[in-house]
């Protein structure tokens, strides 16, 4: 049985030991404290030993943020795609721990040579010295890596962010406000054009029929990884509303059935070449 | 491709007040001397030999010429700033990011007579008294970039630009700067981000980029086609330029009409020309015009009553619109009011940079609401609702982009509210196009939306 | 004219001006204390930059509320908004005056000092209930009505633990009482009970931890003082540090002798000499208290309004009664 008044009485002794305890805190700037060397005071992704960012996708700090400064994508424990915000900006993540969790087969992060792509370091290095590292041409060396590769490699980015001596998010931001892709497209690339003019002079009408021709949504990749179907505002406009561009020609203006036949012709000579080269298309 | 052609999504219309569009599509864009023999580099010669550069400044403000970029900033006040702001170094960029995909007219100019633009980009030089000038051009006009490439090497050779222009000590170093095309990369202090390599997002102003911009040093920022009159205007007079127009709003702009009429394509008309006139200089409207979308995805919505209204700053603001990017999309019975506001709405929402959070998430925000109205499960105070988060999101603005986005769908809610009511309580599209939803509508009115301001 | 009559009004006069000033130290001395002591016990330095130690740190404290703007909201009733700190204030100062600070050290010593001085004690109330009425505010309101009911409540037992010393010493006045502590020793001895009741009933009446929910931020803003700012709400708090010592000042002196010593010697020093030897023992003593006072701010959390209330009723007043009931019957049967 306690005596009543104890607990009063032990937080009493506590405070007065407390009060020839010795002190806690730091008198800065007499002290300062000892940061260590290579601490940049940022937050930061890491990768563990295998190349796997180390963040769990949990959601917490999406979550909590009272602003929603946080943006990230993901799958939960249900396997549910969760998306906080547009996943363009920060690139889709997929943990196989969170495939663990949900208790389905583990599945390779969604584009798994991203981190393990080869890139040509000397390709890059060569671009970046071309332009003398001066930050002001970091949209003109994207604009080199995506002509070369179609898109823009996480690796050549660290490269880049390397080789300049830009700071990671800086290289990032500034590659996910200017246009460029961050995945790999597959096969041929069908841009259909979402700009007013297109839209309003029937680009909804070509886009619906591409995407049943196709049978994907816009940002997949067919079946057969023939072709990617996305919709970008800047392709067209004016004069030949509506508009697609497929890989680098733009066609318009086009009605639906022009756009299935130009995709048809696509897909034929990809055929053909595939049966001529004798391999099973 | 010839020295005579502009890429297919440009057409040129006829009518309207040709100066700048003059000649572009038979002019030879490939040749200096072809410009020259056209008249051209008369008007920098005159600066350079004649006047000085307070006279340049003088007769810019005589003219009373606006930057066309959208905002219509008095282009001799600007030009004022940084001439009294004391560096010993000063640049001035010719802004052809054209953020609005709609919007072709700086296209035209740069595909079709790079060396105007390059012309008045080198005046302004002189009167500001930079000695370094950029032309910021987005990446995939490639045949602009060829174009421009291709005048600013010839301009240098033939001593128009680079060291000691015409013989004297004026020098003007010009270089072109590929960046990416994002909406807000048009924006004045997003695109000195941008040329320097960070990610381009807006920053709050004062100071103004005339005062500090590019690494701290003072910069003009000047749209192609302001430029390309400032050419026009030291070519021609002051009191030419101000032959047309209103009282404020002198000279001409050019325009893209796209839509629902005859002949999309480009077109220069004085300012102060009732809109009516452009849609008729357009080939008129196909169907029932019901609408003019004035401004591009920050503009607002004119209905078909209002075709008398001049087209001029003043006018247009007065209507909850904006001159913008010069950009106008025709609408007609059969095209949803809502549905148009969403897309607007729905462009600015991916665009955004992400910077300030009100327009970040309000935006998105709004997108949801017009799609929970376009579904016919709005939330009982949602029309309230969108005008309350319009009025945070222009409130505390960061930039002029943010300010405005909610134009499209404030103005439409305005004077096409019944449609919005259809959809929202009843499920029906008034214009007959949007699919209609399989549910249940809403049975009691909304409230109201006009009462809350 | 009377010249003697003359000279008790120059030495009142001047005995008060004295006082009044003296409130401001006091006050600054104990703000210090606390922030240097509560800093102390949680492990921390405290004020330590501006003067040695820091002890300037309060006065700066209070040229820095001198300078804020003093904001009174637009539909206060302005007169008595204006007048509500005064009250408090001239509550706390106005009771100084009986306090025995020293042999001959006494502004009005009277036969019923502990009669005058819980009366005026009292009046702090209704300064309180002015500025909550006064501000124009819910907050202020409710804060108010809280804080009055809570100093009302603890009045009662307080006042009554004070008369089992009363009966016991049977005598009204501060003096008398001190001399019957020499005599027969400290009254905490006799009033085992009557002590912890008073320290306790004390600390509610002053709104010191754990009975400080008035002023906790988190529960009603600033209670009565929300709508203070400026050198107004800077009244209020000083009003509390110098009650704090005026109610240490009064335990001190009820309870454990006032101005005496510990011990019994040096025998009765008089005149100057004396009054320094007794002033320096009662400031001693009544610093200890306020320490202690701090100490438990430090410690303790705070209670809850119905807590609060109901061990000022249902536990303070009934052990205060039967101490009460004891004292007298103890005094009757003993013939003390």
């Amino acid at each position: 049985m306690s005596i009543p008044g104890s607990g009063l009485l032990n937080g009493f002794a506590t405070t007065w030991r407390n009060l020839f305890a010795p002190k806690v805190t730091r008198q800065y700037p007499e002290v300062r404290p000892t940061i260590p060397d290579r601490w940049r005071g940022r937050l930061d992704l890491i990768y563990d030993p295998f190349g796997e960012h180390k963040c769990e996708v949990c959601f917490q700090c999406a979550q909590v943020c009272p602003v929603e400064a946080i943006d990230m994508s993901g799958f939960d424990t249900q396997g549910n795609r969760i998306r906080y915000g547009m996943p363009e900006i920060y690139d889709e993540r997929v943990d196989p721990n969170a495939y663990r969790r949900a208790g389905l087969a583990a599945r390779p992060m969604r584009n798994p040579a991203r981190w393990d792509d080869e890139v040509d370091a000397a390709f890059v290095r060569k671009l970046v010295e071309g332009y003398d590292a001066r930050p002001e041409a970091l949209v003109a060396i994207f604009g080199a890596v995506q002509a070369r590769y179609g898109y823009l490699p996480e690796r050549a980015l660290r490269l880049i962010s390397d080789l300049m001596t830009i700071h990671w998010a800086q290289v990032f931001g500034a590659a996910g406000l200017g246009g460029f892709r961050l995945l790999p497209s597959e096969g041929h690339l069908i841009t259909v054009c979402s700009c007013a003019a297109c839209r309003f002079s029937g680009g909804d009408a070509l886009l619906a029929a591409l995407r049943e021709d196709l049978g994907v949504a816009p940002g997949e990749s067919t079946a057969d990884r023939g072709f990617t179907l996305e919709t970008r505002p800047d392709v067209g406009a004016g004069a030949i509303s509506p508009a697609i561009r497929i890989d680098t020609l733009v066609y318009g203006p086009l009605t639906p059935d022009e756009a299935r036949h130009l995709v048809h012709q696509r897909r034929e000579a990809a055929g053909s070449r595939a049966m001529a080269a004798g391999s099973p298309s | 491709m010839a020295g005579t052609g502009l890429s297919p999504q440009i057409r040129i219309l006829a009518g309207g007040e040709p100066r700048l569009l003059a000649g572009i599509g038979q002019l030879d864009a490939d040749s200096l001397a072809a410009y020259r023999s056209a008249g051209g580099y008369a008007g920098l010669t005159r600066a350079i030999e004649k006047l000085s550069p307070e006279e340049v400044l003088a007769e810019i403000a005589a003219a009373g010429l606006r930057g066309r970029g959208g905002a219509g900033f008095p282009t001799s006040d600007k030009w004022r700033v940084a001439r009294d702001t004391a560096a010993d170094r000063k640049i001035v960029v010719a802004n052809l990011m054209a953020a609005d995909p709609t919007s072709l007219g700086d296209r035209a100019l740069a595909e079709g007579n790079p060396h105007l633009v390059l012309e008045g980009l080198l005046i302004a030089a002189f009167a500001t008294g930079a000695s370094e000038a950029i032309i910021a051009v987005r990446r995939d006009w490639t045949l602009a970039i060829e174009r421009l490439r291709a005048a600013i090497e010839q301009a240098t050779a033939a001593r128009l630009a680079g060291y000691l222009v015409l013989g004297t000590d004026v020098s003007v170093q010009v270089t072109l700067w590929e960046g990416s095309g994002a909406l807000v990369a048009g924006e004045e202090t997003a695109l000195l981000h941008a040329l320097q390599g960070d990610r381009g997002m807006p920053i709050i102003r004062p100071p103004y980029p005339a005062e500090r911009g590019l690494w701290g040093v003072p910069t003009v920022i000047q749209n192609a086609e302001t430029l390309a009159h400032v050419a026009w205007i030291l070519t021609q007079s002051a009191d030419a330029f101000a032959s047309v127009g209103t009282e404020r709003s002198k000279g001409t702009k050019l325009v893209t009409l796209f839509g629902k009429l005859a002949e999309a394509g480009v077109l220069e008309v004085p300012l102060g020309m009732p809109l009516g006139d452009m849609l008729l200089a357009g080939g008129g409207g196909t169907g029932t015009t019901k609408a003019l979308f004035v401004g591009g995805p920050g503009g607002g919505a004119i209905d078909a009553g209002r075709l008398d209204l001049p087209y001029d700053y003043e006018s247009l603001e007065g209507e909850g619109a904006v001159i913008g990017s010069g950009s106008i999309l025709v609408a007609d019975s059969e095209t949803c009011m809502v549905d148009t506001a969403r897309f607007f709405l729905d462009f600015s929402a991916r665009e955004a940079c992400g910077k300030a959070v009100p327009c970040r998430i309000g935006t998105l925000r709004l997108v949801e609401t017009l799609d929970r109205i376009l579904a016919a499960t709005p939330r009982p105070d949602d029309l309230v609702a969108l005008r309350e988060l319009s009025r945070k999101i222009v409130d505390t603005a960061l930039c002029k982009l943010e300010a405005l986005a909610p134009g499209p769908m404030l103005t439409t809610l305005d004077r096409f509210g019944d449609e919005y009511r259809a959809h929202a309580e009843r499920g029906v599209c008034l214009a007959g196009s949007c699919q209609a939803p399989n549910l249940p509508p809403l049975l009691t009115p909304l409230a109201d939306a006009g009462s809350v301001g | 004219m009377d010249f003697s009559l003359l000279l008790g009004i120059g030495r009142f006069v001047l005995a008060t001006t004295l006082l009044l000033l003296l409130t401001v130290p006091t006050a600054f001395i104990i703000i210090y204390l606390e922030l240097k002591m509560i800093a102390l016990m949680q492990l921390r330095i405290g004020p330590n930059r501006v003067g040695p130690a820091g002890i300037f740190q309060s006065a700066i404290h209070g040229f820095k509320v001198l300078g804020k703007e003093d904001v009174t909201p637009d539909q206060a009733d302005r007169p008595t908004f204006t007048l509500a700190p005064w009250m408090v204030f001239m509550a706390a100062a106005m009771s100084m005056l009986v306090i025995p600070f020293a042999p001959g050290l006494v502004a009005f010593d009277s036969e019923i000092s502990v009669v005058y001085f819980f009366a005026i004690i009292g009046l702090s109330v209704v300064g309180l209930l002015v500025a909550g009425w006064a501000s124009y505010n819910k907050y202020s309101l409710l804060g108010g009505l809280r804080s009055a009911a809570q100093m009302v409540s603890y009045e009662i037992p307080l006042t009554l633990s004070i008369v089992g010393v009363v009966i016991l010493t049977g005598s009204l006045s501060f003096t008398h009482i001190i001399e019957w502590q020499r005599i027969h020793g400290w009254a905490v001895i006799w009033q085992l009970v009557g002590f912890p009741v008073f320290y306790i009933a004390s600390t509610a009446e002053i709104n010191r931890t754990p009975f400080d929910l008035v002023e906790a931020d988190s529960e009603i803003v600033a209670g009565f003082a929300t709508e203070y700012s400026g050198m107004r709400f800077g009244f209020f708090f000083f009003a509390e540090y110098v009650s704090l010592f005026i109610m240490s000042g009064i335990l001190v002196t009820l309870f454990f002798g006032g101005w005496l010593a510990p011990w019994p010697f040096p025998a009765q020093l008089s005149g100057f000499a004396g009054s320094l030897y007794g002033l320096f023992w009662f400031i001693l003593k009544t610093y200890i208290f306020v320490l202690i006072s701090i100490w438990a701010r430090a410690t303790l959390p705070r209670i809850r309004v119905d807590q609060l209330m109901g061990m000022a009723w249902k536990a303070l007043l009934p052990i205060a009664l039967v101490n009460l009931l004891v004292t007298a019957a103890v005094v009757v049967i003993f013939k003390l």
